[in-house]
């Protein structure tokens, strides 16, 4: 059943960071393809004998970046650039019926913070991009 | 307080295919619902799920702080919670405040009038 990301929530296992976020971007995982194409590969004979390339997967995974947009604090968000590897849990809402919600767990650290806006009667926002290192292990709610 | 912590064992998605991956996390259930998450080290911060009080917060610390020191098994976690930070906003309040609150247009003033008359 699909459900909204409302109640997902981000922690910093060391560095404690925490704010008012308003949108935490799961990111993606993306992987290259390495050719393998070689010169017994098969020909098309039946279409003017071309031969198609062929491709394996690569055995390096990169596990992306996940984009948060928070309230922003002066006290703590800009320090957040200084702050190394970490342990961080990205877990989803909780559904009906479950008493945990799902859970990412994974090694990261900020690479990117955009300071706020200022503007009278809104307010001020700083988002940070956060690389992750490694993998992420995926836990189901129950 | 019934504090229970469990610890996260999910799947990693791994070139070779997913496999059972144990985390240094710990989900935290207070009466059976989860309120949070703990790193499996000393020193640990508690990051509480949404909607958790910070007062709350602060006790489920110090229970898991027990805890911890019952099973032996990790040293305590910090005494840091992490809440929803609100010095620099009571800070602003003061501030206005303190220079006779928020400045108003006239012109917002004598339309008000108008529409009370």
């Amino acid at each position: 059943m699909a459900t909204s990301g409302h109640g997902a929530t981000i922690s910093f296992g060391t560095s404690g960071f925490a704010s008012q976020f308003t949108s935490i971007g799961s990111g993606s995982s993306a992987r290259e393809s390495v050719e393998t194409t070689h010169l017994g590969t098969e020909r098309d004979t039946a279409n003017n004998n071309v031969t198609y390339q062929t491709f394996q997967p690569s055995d390096l995974i990169d596990n992306g970046e996940k984009e948060l947009e928070f309230y922003y604090d002066p006290a703590a968000g800009t320090r957040m650039i200084t702050k190394a590897v970490e342990e961080i849990t990205m877990t989803y809402p909780i559904k009906p019926g479950e008493s945990s919600g799902g859970a990412e767990v994974f090694n990261g650290f900020v690479t990117n913070y955009t300071r706020p806006t200022m503007v009278s009667g809104d307010l001020m926002t700083a988002t940070c991009t956060i690389k992750v290192s490694g993998i992420i292990t995926y836990s189901a709610g129950s | 307080m019934d504090i229970e912590l469990r610890q996260i064992v999910g799947v990693s998605v791994t070139p070779n295919g997913p496999v059972e991956s144990p985390t240094t996390v710990d989900r935290v259930f207070l009466n059976g619902r989860q309120v949070g998450v703990i790193g499996r080290y000393s020193g640990a911060i508690f990051g509480p799920l949404a909607g958790v009080n910070p007062l709350l917060a602060k006790d489920i610390v110090a229970a898991i702080a027990t805890k911890r020191a019952e099973d032996g098994e990790f040293g305590p976690p910090s005494e840091v919670v992490t809440s929803v930070p609100s010095d620099s906003i009571d800070e602003l309040h003061a501030a206005v405040d303190a220079a006779g609150g928020y400045a108003v247009d006239d012109d917002d003033i004598e339309e008000e009038m108008e529409v009370s008359l």
